[in-house]
Parts: structure tokens; C-alpha cells; sequence
């Protein structure tokens, strides 16, 4: 293989890098559809062409074999540093990237979030002094020359951390060098354009210096290139002026063709009318009342690349304010829209889920007892768990939408109509509390994970009792009161990123028949089961994602919308069929015990909780460890979190709560969801992409078992699975947004249950407390060895 | 007030774009020879090299073809020259190397302190002997694993840094809409 055929396959294919490219790119398409439609003459094509490229650029630079070269060669570093400095900046600042990429942002994020920082007067100045031409003129010099100074680059040679900082440093320094250059849309030209002449003409005169000082230097400034082997057989000091003429082409090339440009624009003679500067108010994007975007002099249009030469009409013009458009609707996307309000499809979906479970059944009570080797081991404790976290994250509910137990007894009602209600003193979420600590327990205690044969029984279980709760009570009493599953979907999707709710409330004021919760007759749709009226449903809270009311409605008025993740627990008014939050006790415990359950559930799997079980049963004078995980699991999801909630409310209490202590600890348990939820998701997505590959040799077995032949089993697809580089810090960053998402509830609960900023801060405080402990706890879990449950210990190969 | 939380929040900002875990790409030369036109060069990240895991490659290039070999037998082994911990052996190959032009091997080094890096190349076109390469290294000590991840570890702080500046920029907003409505009156 020669050099450069090895060189070709040295993809650095960096997980973050890509991530972040994706984001922005994703961002800024977004973003820029909306603009094009609104503006097309100002967002054109060539704008998300160049940004794209800009990108583009940025990946060669970074990911391709030019980064392994660059170890190298001199000439191929030099050429990262061209492109980072000298290409990719100027294509970023044509493609207009500001308003796009705000635009891109949800309106929450955008108003909320970034509006009050871009309308900071401080902000502004700071960004005025670090675009100004003097500044990013000596800045991109300083850059230039002193990371190119011998013992600072040969250490970005040996390091790989400072090797990516200088990276960031020529990428920012570029940045802000073409800044006043382009002067991108919509930025505000403080200077004339003439000045862009000498400022270009000037710093293409120190990186002839700097490039001639390479290529005319009988010394090596970089021992590095050396002592490497150099495949290509080039001499270090031959690589060295080739690295110095490429940027002494290259770079001249780039600074003096703008002027050409430039100075082409503002010479060719014109009938321009000048009009006084408009402002592109922030109000219009969202960001704000009473500040204004930089805005275009008339003169700031001759000459810049960044945009049209001419138009300034239009800026601050009605055309650029967005139109009103309703959230996004998932049933409003083709295809996918029709196939979920579909009963047809929900019930393929069902029938495919059943299929599923059968399987598990008969493997697990049929098939070999090694979880790793059965289905009954692997389907639902690695996969199911992983899709379950993976649908309430992008989605919302979407098992109950295809939930076979559903479907087992939708059948069954055929046989055994329901005629009795479900007891009164059972209407609450106190049985589902106990049956999830149950399951919690039993997890544990029985390592059911471990027992294909357990796990068989509970599907079984799992059939009977929905067959049997809801052959004889009427309505959706299982889904609503006793199974876990359920419960735990329920509290997670208030942090999805959907809603099954109306679409305009208007249309429903009018409506005199309430088909969502009573059902057609004639259609033969029935209403909500579960005794949600849409009009006063918030959040997803018992909602099973059935679209039995999109199916009833007559007027076509609900949907599957976007909403802000865990916004719905800032309110506390009366909600369908689950009342005020603030009065649901039980709801907040069930809340309060999958939270903290998720903690248990994930630490009950690393090393060292193992051995301090088998160490306290041995003290205690036992041979299993059954006392100890019981306690373990009491303690863990119950006696703690109460204690804690006690002990936060009673700390809160201090301040001007303007709340009983009741309803305080109700309301703020349920901020601490989105910090459960991300336990949850880093604890699947672990066993998920770790043992993903496990469903394959079993399916192989299984096959063969019955007769067919779909090749041997690969178990090594079931062993030593190790995890990616990028899993640990993808956990920590999931734990890290469940922490922010937390506080940041439970600081806007206490407001709301306060008079004054400062109140708020000191009766939260306790509970922060409380989610900053959580967090740590997540961190340790996951820095600790794990037991890779689903794979395959090696001495079973 | 505001332009030092500014200050601070770029250079947090800066700094999360760096990362912080040492992978090698070549990484730093611990020996190197010719022989019979072979050029033979070992490397070894990362830099400083610590315990915990540690990348060992091997570049051989035939100079006479400008070749990058790339499927050579290259054993690696770590031994140490103080009493205690076995000795480290491995296969460098091209798939554990990220750069394509080199062998590496991934290993995991137990304990601090002096180790002897081979690297023994066998399997050269045109050459019975076998080729060694080798270094003594010294090692620091195990880096703390949260030392590897800490830019992660800190992102609720740096959320809750910007939430507080975003606060104090809404707040200082309405502070300036109050004074002009007064003025105004």
C-alpha cells in the first residue's frame, strides 16, 4: 500500500465535530427556509450554498486525511491552517449566518434565551470592539505569528488538546478578520468601504513577510518533521517553503481578490439614492421590544459580498416579519401523519408488538436460561428499554400507541364486555406506586434481567391482567391505574418534545358534541378511554397516544404538536381528568419514586454497589442478598426521597412561601422529572449500544432451533462489547441537560410560589440541592464499572 | 459587571471546544532507525505519558519505494523496570491506528513509573531479520478519570452561569424601559 493510499483511509471521523457541523448546518437550513420564503432576494441560494461550503471546508480541515498528514507535513499543517484562517471563515460570513441560524433556534430558545443577550448594550459593545478592522487585523497577525512560533507549535505537534486549541484559535481569528470584509447581512458598516482596500492590502503585505520567512529560511524551525518518517520522501526544509509558498499564493490570492471586488463595486457609478438607515427591529424576530439589529447604511451596500448591492427597502419592512404559524403538527406530515392517526396501522403496530411478545414468551420458558442467548433476555432489556427512552425523547409515548397488551384485550372485550367502574377508592396512582416499587424490587431481587424464564412469566402476567382488569371494568382502567410501564411513560412524556392536543381552542367552544371524550357512534370511534376532554388536557400526563380522539373529532382539530419539553408543570391549573397538579399527591410520589428508582435501578449495577450488597449480607449473616437489595430498594426509592422532600420543603418553608407545605413538595417534586428521565436515558442507552448486536445470534440460534438456517450464531456479537469513546461523555451531557432542565423548573416553580427573585432562589435552593446531589450520583454510576448485562461472558463462547 | 461575565463565559466557551483526552496521531518519537532501507519509527501518546491507556504506533517506511508498510507483524510489549506489574503485550495494527500509515497498538497501563516500550517488526519484504525498536519511558501517574471528562462535568455550571447573565441582562432591560417610560412621563 503506498503512503498516500494509507494517508486516503486516515479518516478522522470525530463524533463531536460532525455533531456540531450537523447541528449548524440543520440550524441554518431551518432557518434559512423560512427566510427565503419571506426574503428570497436576500436569502438566496448562493447564501446557503456558501455556508454550506464554509462547513464543508471546515470538515476537510478537521476530519479528513489532511489532519493525519499534517502530523507529517509541514505543508499539509499549513494547509489546515489556510483553509480554518483563510477559506472557510469568508464562505460562513457570505452565507449571511446571523439571522438564519437565529431563526433556525426554537422561538423559545430565541426569545428567551439568546434575545436578552443580543439586546445587551454591554453585548454589543464587546461585539463592536472585537469586529472592529484594527482589532481583528492585529488579532489574526498575533494569532498567525505566535502560534507559528517554534516551541508553541511544535507542542500543538505533541498535544492533541492544544493541537485542536490552535485550531480554534485561527478558526475564530478568521472570523472575526473577514468580518468587517463580507459585513454579512444584516451588519452595520461603521467605516467607509475605501478602508477595506489598505486593511486587506495590509495584511496580505505581513503574510507575504510571514510566508517569505518560511520558504527563504535555510533552517528548520520545526524539529518535529525530522525525527517523523517521511513517507513521501520530501526534506524538512524543501516541506518547510512549500508550507510558506502555499500561503504566500494562497493567501495573497484570498486577500487581494475581495479588493478588486470591493473596489470594482464602489467605482462603477450609480443612481443611488441615499435613504436614511432602518433597523430590522428584534421585536420582529422575536428577541425583543425596544433594540435593533446593526442595520445596512446605504453606503454599507456598495461593495460588500455579503449581500445585494442595492436593497435596503425591504429591511425593517412588514415582509419580514414571520408569519404566525401554528406549532409543529406531527399528523400534518405526509405519511407519517395519516399512518399514526391510522386505527388500521396502530393495530399492525399492536399485532407486530404481540408477535414479539409471543416470542420472548417461548424463548424464554423454552429456550436456553442465559439471558445474553435468549430472547426473553435481550428483546426487552435491551432493546425495548432502548427504544422506549429513545421514542419519549424525539417523539412522546409511542409504546402505549403499539402496546400489545392493548391489543390482547381490545380483543378479548368482545368476549367479556365490561360492565362493572373501577373501584372509586382505587381511582388514584397509589396502586401504581406500589406495583412500580414492585417491579423495582423484583428487578433487583430477582435479577430478573438475568432470567429469561421470570421475564416470560411476567409478559404472561402482564396479558392476563390487562385481559382480566379491562374484560371486567369499563374504560382503560389498566393503562390508567395499574400497569408500571404505563405509569412510567406517563410521567416521562411531560419532558417529550410532543402533545396530543387541540389545535386551535377556539373551534372547541363551539363544539356541542365533545366526540374526543364521548366517541362516535356513527364512526364507530370511540372517545378518550382514559377521560381526557382535549380542550382541558395540558401536558401528556395519562395520555396514551392512542388518537382515539383524533380519530372522533369532527372538525379535525387535534394533533400530535410541538411543545416545550416539562413547560406543562409550570402550570397548576385544572386539568382533565387529573385535576390540579398541586393536589395530586399521589401522582408527585409516583413522580418522586421513578426518579429516584432510577438512580437505584442504574447504581444497582456497577461494582461497587455489588460488592457493598454482598459485604452487608455477609454482616448481616446471609447467604443472598435478597434482605439487603429490599432494604436497599426501600430506602433508595422511598424512605430517601421522602426524607429529602421533607426535609427541602421545610427549608423552603422559611421563606415567603405563599404555598401550603403540601402543595410546595407536590409541585417541585415533579421539577425533579427531567432529572430521572436522564438517569433513565443514559442507564438504556448504555445497555443499548453496548448490547445492541445481541438480537443477532439469537435470532440465529432461534432459527436454527426451529429448522432454518440463517448461518451460525455470531456470539461474538454478544461479547465484550466495549463501549464507545463518545458514550461517557454523550451520558454525561444527557445527566448534565436533566440537571439544567431540572433546576431551571424547579427556580421557575419557586417563583411562581413566591413574591420576589430573591425568595425564589432561597426556596429553591433546597431543592437544587437535592438534583446537584442526584447529579453527582449519576456521574459516579457512570464513571463505575459495569455489569454489561446482556453480553456474553467470554468462557460461554 | 457585565463585560467580565462576558470575558468568563468566552473563555468557558472557547475552552469546551477542546478536548481534553489524549489520542495519538503519531504522538511523540521514542526511537527510530534504518535498516536495510526500512525507516522504523515508534511512537507513543499521550503527552506527558501517564498510566491508564496509553497508544503505541510503529511507522515503517521502505525507502527506497516511498512505501508505508502497513501490514508488518509488530509486537508490542510494555515492561516494566521496577517490581510489580506484568509486562504488556500486544499486536500493533492498522485498524487500532488512526492514522492509516502507522500500526498501533492500545493498551492499558496499569501503574506509573518506568517502562521499557518494544516494538519488534518482523515480516519485512526482503529481510530475515527481525527489527527493535525500543525506548524507556517514564510514566506519571494515573490521571483522575474525571480530569479526562471535566469540560463535561462543569456544563450545568456553565448553564446556570449563562442562565444568571441572561437573567441580568433581561433584568437591566427592564430597568432601562422603566427609566425611559419615566423619562418620558
Amino acid at each position: 500500500m503506498s503512503a498516500t493510499e494509507a494517508l486516503m483511509r486516515s479518516w478522522n471521523l470525530d463524533v463531536i465535530y460532525i455533531t456540531v457541523l450537523l447541528i449548524a448546518a440543520l440550524l441554518y437550513l431551518r432557518g434559512w427556509l423560512g427566510l427565503h420564503r419571506q426574503r428570497p432576494e436576500r436569502f438566496g441560494p448562493v447564501n446557503l450554498i456558501s455556508f454550506l461550503l464554509g462547513e464543508l471546508i471546515i470538515f476537510i480541515a478537521l476530519c479528513s486525511p489532511l489532519e493525519a498528514a499534517s502530523s507529517m507535513l509541514l505543508q499539509a499543517h499549513m494547509g489546515q491552517h489556510i483553509l480554518l484562517m483563510l477559506i472557510a471563515p469568508p464562505l460562513l460570513w457570505i452565507g449571511a449566518p446571523g439571522l438564519p441560524l437565529l431563526w433556525g433556534l426554537p422561538p423559545f430558545v430565541r426569545k428567551a434565551g439568546i434575545g436578552p443577550f443580543l439586546a445587551s448594550p454591554g453585548v454589543r459593545r464587546i461585539f463592536r470592539v472585537l469586529t472592529h478592522p484594527i482589532f481583528t487585523f492585529f488579532f489574526l497577525a498575533a494569532v498567525l505569528w505566535t502560534w507559528h512560533l517554534p516551541w508553541l507549535y511544535q507542542l500543538s505537534l505533541t498535544s492533541p488538546a492544544w493541537h485542536q486549541f490552535e485550531h480554534a484559535c485561527f478558526f475564530w481569528a478568521g472570523m472575526l478578520f473577514w468580518y468587517p470584509v463580507i459585513l454579512p447581512y444584516p451588519a452595520q458598516v461603521r467605516w467607509s468601504r475605501w478602508l477595506v482596500v489598505p486593511y486587506l492590502l495590509l495584511a496580505a503585505l505581513q503574510n507575504t513577510i510571514f510566508s517569505a520567512i518560511f520558504c527563504f529560511s535555510s533552517v528548520i524551525f520545526y524539529p518535529y518533521y525530522e525525527q517523523v518518517p517521511n513517507a513521501w520522501a520530501v526534506k524538512p526544509l524543501d516541506d518547510q517553503a512549500v508550507a510558506g509558498g502555499l500561503m504566500w499564493i494562497i493567501g495573497s490570492l484570498v486577500m487581494l481578490a475581495p479588493v478588486l471586488i470591493i473596489v470594482r463595486g464602489l467605482v462603477r457609478p450609480k443612481g443611488l439614492t441615499i435613504r436614511q438607515p432602518q433597523a430590522v427591529p428584534l421585536k420582529r424576530l422575536g428577541l425583543g421590544q425596544s433594540h435593533q439589529l446593526p442595520v445596512l447604511q446605504p453606503s454599507a451596500q456598495i461593495g460588500t459580498l455579503g449581500g445585494s448591492m442595492t436593497d435596503t427597502s425591504a429591511i425593517g419592512s412588514p415582509t419580514l416579519r414571520r408569519k404566525r404559524r401554528g406549532p409543529f403538527d406531527l399528523l400534518a406530515v405526509p405519511v407519517v401523519g395519516s399512518a399514526l392517526s391510522s386505527l388500521v396501522f396502530r393495530r399492525c403496530v399492536q399485532a407486530t408488538f404481540f408477535a414479539l411478545a409471543l416470542l420472548i414468551m417461548l424463548d424464554g420458558w423454552l429456550g436456553p436460561q442465559v439471558a445474553s442467548m435468549n430472547l426473553a433476555g435481550a428483546l426487552p432489556w435491551i432493546h425495548w428499554r432502548g427504544f422506549l427512552v429513545i421514542a419519549l425523547l424525539i417523539v412522546g409515548n409511542l409504546f402505549c400507541f403499539g402496546c400489545p397488551f392493548v391489543f390482547v384485550r381490545t380483543l378479548g372485550r368482545k368476549l367479556l364486555p365490561a360492565r362493572f367502574n373501577w373501584p372509586r377508592v382505587l381511582r388514584s396512582k397509589w396502586l401504581a406506586v406500589g406495583l412500580i416499587l414492585l417491579f423495582l424490587w423484583a428487578y433487583e431481587a430477582l435479577s430478573l434481567w438475568a432470567s429469561p424464564w421470570w421475564t416470560a412469566w411476567i409478559v404472561l402476567g402482564y396479558f392476563i391482567a390487562a385481559l382480566a382488569i379491562d374484560g371486567l371494568f369499563r374504560g382503560a382502567a389498566f393503562c390508567k391505574y395499574v400497569c408500571p410501564i404505563g405509569q412510567f411513560q406517563f410521567v416521562q412524556s411531560v419532558v417529550s418534545p410532543t402533545e396530543v392536543r387541540v389545535r386551535e381552542l377556539d373551534r372547541c367552544t363551539s363544539c356541542t358534541t365533545y366526540d374526543c371524550i364521548k366517541g362516535t357512534a356513527q364512526k364507530n370511534n370511540q372517545g378518550c378511554e382514559l377521560h381526557l376532554f382535549q380542550p382541558r388536557k395540558k401536558s401528556n400526563l395519562d395520555c396514551t397516544f392512542c388518537m382515539d380522539c383524533v380519530r372522533a373529532c369532527p372538525h379535525d382539530n387535534i394533533g400530535i404538536l410541538a411543545t416545550t419539553p416539562g413547560s406543562t408543570l409550570l402550570q397548576d391549573d385544572y386539568r382533565s381528568s387529573i385535576r390540579r397538579l398541586s393536589r395530586r399527591l399521589d401522582l408527585a410520589l409516583l413522580a418522586l419514586v421513578l426518579v429516584f428508582g432510577a438512580f437505584a435501578n442504574a447504581a444497582g449495577m456497577v461494582g461497587p454497589v455489588l460488592e457493598w450488597q454482598d459485604q452487608t449480607a455477609a454482616a448481616w449473616g446471609m447467604s443472598s442478598r435478597m434482605a439487603v437489595v429490599t432494604v436497599g430498594v426501600l430506602a433508595s426509592c422511598l424512605v430517601i426521597p421522602v426524607v429529602l422532600v421533607g426535609l427541602a420543603t421545610a427549608l423552603s418553608q422559611i421563606t415567603s412561601i405563599n404555598t401550603t407545605p403540601m402543595r410546595l413538595a407536590v409541585r417541585m417534586i415533579f421539577g425533579l422529572i427531567p432529572m430521572g428521565m436522564a438517569m433513565w436515558t443514559c442507564h438504556f442507552i448504555f445497555h443499548f449500544l453496548t448490547s445492541m448486536g445481541t438480537v443477532v445470534p439469537i435470532t440465529q440460534r432461534m432459527a436454527r432451533d426451529v429448522g432454518l438456517n440463517l448461518g451460525e450464531p455470531a456470539w461474538i456479537l454478544s461479547c465484550c462489547q466495549v463501549p464507545p469513546d463518545w458514550l461517557l461523555p454523550l451520558e454525561i451531557f444527557i445527566l448534565a441537560v436533566g440537571a439544567v432542565a431540572s433546576s431551571y423548573l424547579l427556580y421557575r416553580l419557586a417563583l411562581r410560589m413566591t413574591r420576589s427573585t430573591r425568595d425564589a432562589v432561597l426556596a429553591s435552593l433546597p431543592w437544587l440541592l437535592i438534583t446537584a446531589l442526584l447529579y453527582l450520583v449519576g456521574i459516579w454510576t457512570m464513571l463505575q464499572p459495569m455489569e454489561m448485562r446482556g453480553t456474553l461472558d467470554v468462557p460461554l463462547l | 459587571m457585565n463585560n467580565l461575565v462576558i470575558h468568563c463565559l468566552s473563555v468557558v466557551l472557547l475552552a469546551l471546544i477542546i478536548k481534553t483526552e489524549a489520542h495519538a496521531d503519531l504522538g511523540t518519537v521514542r526511537d527510530s532507525k534504518v535498516i536495510e532501507g526500512y525507516e522504523c519509527t515508534l511512537f507513543s501518546a499521550p503527552e506527558p505519558f501517564r498510566a491508564g491507556p496509553v497508544d503505541i504506533s510503529v511507522m515503517v517506511v521502505n525507502n527506497k519505494t516511498g512505501q508505508a508498510l502497513v501490514d508488518c507483524q509488530i509486537d508490542v510489549s510494555l515492561i516494566p523496570t521496577f517490581e510489580g506489574p506484568a509486562s504488556l503485550q500486544a499486536p500493533a495494527t492498522q485498524e487500532d491506528a488512526q492514522n492509516k500509515l502507522l500500526q498501533a497498538a492500545l493498551l492499558e497501563l496499569p501503574e506509573p513509573g518506568q517502562w521499557k516500550v518494544v516494538a519488534r517488526i518482523t515480516g519485512l519484504p526482503d529481510l530475515d531479520q527481525a527489527i527493535e525498536l525500543s525506548a524507556l519511558v517514564d510514566a506519571f501517574a494515573h490521571l483522575p478519570r474525571w480530569r479526562s471528562i471535566w469540560l463535561w462535568l462543569v456544563l450545568p455550571a456553565i448553564a446556570l452561569i449563562v442562565y444568571v447573565f441572561n437573567q441580568i441582562c433581561v433584568s437591566s432591560r427592564k430597568q432601562r424601559r422603566q427609566r425611559s417610560s419615566a423619562e418620558a412621563k
